[in-house]
């Protein structure tokens, strides 16, 4: 993915309707809930806004962003933790989908995805998505989530055997215990 | 070598990252360890799902949420009062130019900061962007009325334009949200700093204030006649459900006339549908009360007598659905069919339909191999649904009789397209633009992944975005037509005038006018809010 240098004539209005939807899509991979990625995809472009105008012209704004997405994020998967020590669960994820999904190969690809990522240390789901959903590169998620290129490859492979772990096990009905660090 | 430290290089390999040796060393190993082969395969299989999962977009209502909420207000002009604050330079000189990407602070300390950066020879952003937004569009007292013609429409700085010239004054306004009539006459927009919904013809006369009572403005809606303006409006708009009040006026009114309200939360599950007379608008609604989701479709009768309509709600009716509508339609004729898509943001389930005249016969249909299907859209022209289905294929569905007619079996598909006679169907997969008829598919041209194709209104050309610029393409041959040679930088969207005789293109270098051959007839150099919209004063 290109990174986007921030532009002078950026408005707010258009940095949000640039990102919003690869942002917001990023959110709710990432915390599985979509009233909870309204609001943090909110408090992630007011953080933004914030912040803009204090930053340096060669910013790389779209790492930047998913940055502070990545940060509110872990932040609101942190404090769920504390005070609910509730598994992680779709709140959204209404009656009425449940009713609806056919057994069709496709939806339940879709739902086994779903389930294997929620599973994931959110360290690792977040490199994870940013490689395959948002195709970045090693040294652009090295900047997203703060760590040295090396960590990337690591978090990676992490990533990976934990995500497959948790395909083939939500396919096969065996719940596995979640392994690897935690944020 | 153990299978324990392949496993270890597996993800790096298969991402390329590895040395050659350390690459070597796993090659190797793979040609002989099954186990390690496989754990291979699902990486990448894994790697393919998760890019192909489905895109989740925020509701529209957010970018009103962010937009007004008392965070964004502070950025924009700091906090609060509590106090008499100290004594200060004044603002800047033309703080409408320059105050929407600075907080109040920045305001005041931006002609010191400027001197330091500019002694100091530094590039901060705040120097630039005070730079660059002296060349934007010049702010004008109220405008004179504009001579006739269609003419682009754009939101920049927080005002509307038209072409260059503004079409709203600058004094009182904030837009935020904005829409033009079907017929291009008349542009609804909402003013932020006051929360009023103002209307105004497109030659920029008119322009008046609209009586909505109370809530924020959250949804705008025209028939297609451009006689009547839906608005909705919400109690908690920074809430993903709220209580819901619906309204319609007409282009010339300042006030707008009640036409329902959902009490208990409420979210709008698919873009408000209206009938081709405007006489009817159907809202996809799901309500959260303490019995759960209520799911159903509200039809709102404009100047005719609603079927099935109750005494308490003489105007309206309310189809309930087991699940939600996620797409809403009307065919046309003097009796028109509603017709709504039921299932998830992500698969369709189910179609339905009901006409009008008694909205009783409710009938919902489901097709067994279309089940789950990943984009549908609806041709009023024809009456037809286009579905692609989890398998790749896409099919027409008649959304009464239900008859299904196999298309073509394109692959995954991202968005589905019909030219405005519903003789074409434009599919977009893998990147690449497909025109599809009755009679064939035929491959078009690679197509950006995230951007929509624009018919032509007369249906016979499509424009599309590409990496090389934007595309127009004949419908009737699926043969390359022209290629814009204006727009530089990145395109991000496309619109026909309504005469079909302009193509505008925007994005990165500000916007374009093209005729149909790719020819620059005019340019703005304005980088636009979000999307520009044709008017026809």
């Amino acid at each position: 993915m290109a990174m986007v240098e921030l532009e002078s004539t950026w408005s707010f209005e258009r940095i949000y309707d640039e990102f919003k939807t690869p942002i917001y899509n990023y959110i709710y991979h990432l915390v599985g809930n979509r009233e909870q990625a309204d609001d943090l995809t909110q408090d992630t472009f007011l953080k933004a806004f914030k912040a803009l105008p204090k930053m340096d012209a060669s910013l790389k704004l779209s790492a930047w962003l998913y940055r502070i997405a990545t940060n509110t994020a872990y932040d609101a998967l942190r404090r769920r933790k504390l005070i609910a020590w509730l598994p992680w669960q779709d709140l959204d994820h209404e009656p009425a989908d449940v009713e609806s999904a056919d057994p069709q190969e496709t939806i339940e690809t879709t739902e086994l995805v779903r389930t294997a990522l929620r599973q994931m240390p959110p360290t690792y789901r977040a490199a994870l998505l940013l490689y395959t959903q948002q195709g970045f590169t090693y040294a652009e998620i090295a900047q997203t989530l703060n760590i040295a290129e090396s960590g990337v490859k690591m978090y990676l492979s992490r990533a990976r055997q934990s995500f497959r772990e948790q395909y083939h096990a939500q396919e096969t009905g065996v719940p596995r215990p979640i392994k690897g660090a935690s944020r | 070598m153990t299978c324990e430290w392949v496993e270890e290089q597996l993800s790096a390999y298969h991402d390329g990252m590895l040395d050659a040796a350390a690459a070597d060393k796993v090659r190797a190993h793979l040609a002989t360890c099954t186990h390690c082969a496989a754990i291979l395969a699902d990486y990448a299989r894994f790697d393919q799902l998760l890019a192909q999962a489905p895109r989740h977009a925020p509701a529209p209502e957010l970018r009103n949420r962010i937009f007004t909420s008392p965070a964004f207000r502070e950025i924009m002009h700091g906090p609060p009062a509590v106090a008499a604050p100290p004594a200060r330079p004044s603002a800047a000189p033309k703080p409408h130019v320059s105050a929407r990407l600075l907080p109040q602070a920045a305001r005041v300390w931006v002609p010191v900061l400027v001197l330091i950066l500019l002694l100091s020879g530094a590039t901060a952003v705040i120097g630039k962007i005070l730079a660059n937004r002296a060349t934007g569009p010049l702010y004008a007292a109220c405008p004179a009325a504009l001579p006739a013609g269609d003419r682009l429409v754009y939101q920049t700085n927080g005002s509307l334009f038209s072409d260059n010239a503004q079409l709203v004054c600058e004094a009182r306004t904030h837009v935020t949200r904005w829409q033009v009539s079907p017929t291009g006459q008349w542009i609804a927009y909402v003013d932020a700093t006051t929360n009023t919904l103002r209307l105004v013809r497109a030659n920029a006369t008119g322009d008046h204030e609209v009586d909505t009572d109370a809530g924020a403005i959250t949804t705008l809606s025209w028939s297609p006649d451009g006689q009547t303006l839906l608005i909705v409006t919400a109690a908690q708009p920074q809430a993903a459900r709220s209580a819901l009040t619906f309204w319609r006026v007409s282009p010339t009114a300042t006030a707008a006339t009640l036409l329902g309200s959902a009490a208990a939360p409420t979210r709008l599950d698919a873009a408000p549908a209206w009938s081709a007379d405007g006489q009817s608008v159907a809202l996809a609604l799901t309500t959260n009360d303490a019995s759960g989701s209520q799911h159903g479709i509200t039809i709102y009768g404009i100047q005719q007598p609603v079927a099935q309509a109750t005494a308490n709600a003489p105007d309206s009716a309310t189809l309930t659905l087991a699940v939600p509508a996620q797409a809403l339609g009307w065919t046309t004729g003097s009796d028109p069919t509603l017709v709504w898509a039921t299932g998830t943001s992500t698969a369709i389930t189910g179609l339905g339909h009901a006409a009008r005249s008694t909205l009783g016969a409710l009938a919902s249909a489901v097709h067994a191999t279309l089940l789950g299907a990943t984009a549908v859209a609806f041709a009023p022209a024809t009456g037809q649904w286009a579905v692609a289905a989890p398998d790749g294929s896409v099919s027409q569905i008649d959304a009464t009789s239900g008859q299904v007619t196999p298309l073509a079996q394109i692959g995954p598909v991202a968005g589905l397209a019909w030219s405005p006679d519903g003789g074409t169907l434009a599919v977009t997969s893998n990147g690449t633009l497909w025109l599809v008829t009755a009679t064939g598919a035929t491959k078009a041209g690679k197509i950006d992944a995230g951007t929509i194709p624009a018919w032509s209104p007369d249906s016979t050309l499509i424009a599309f975005i590409s990496n090389s610029g934007a595309q127009i393409y004949s419908s009737t041959t699926g043969a390359a037509h022209a290629a814009s040679a204006g727009a530089n930088g990145t395109i991000s969207g496309l619109a026909w005038s309504p005469d079909g005789h302009t193509l505008a293109l925007w994005g990165s270098a500000g916007i374009t006018l093209d005729s149909p051959a790719g020819t620059v007839v005019a340019t703005i150099a304005t980088l636009p809010t979000g999307a520009p919209q044709w008017s026809a004063a």
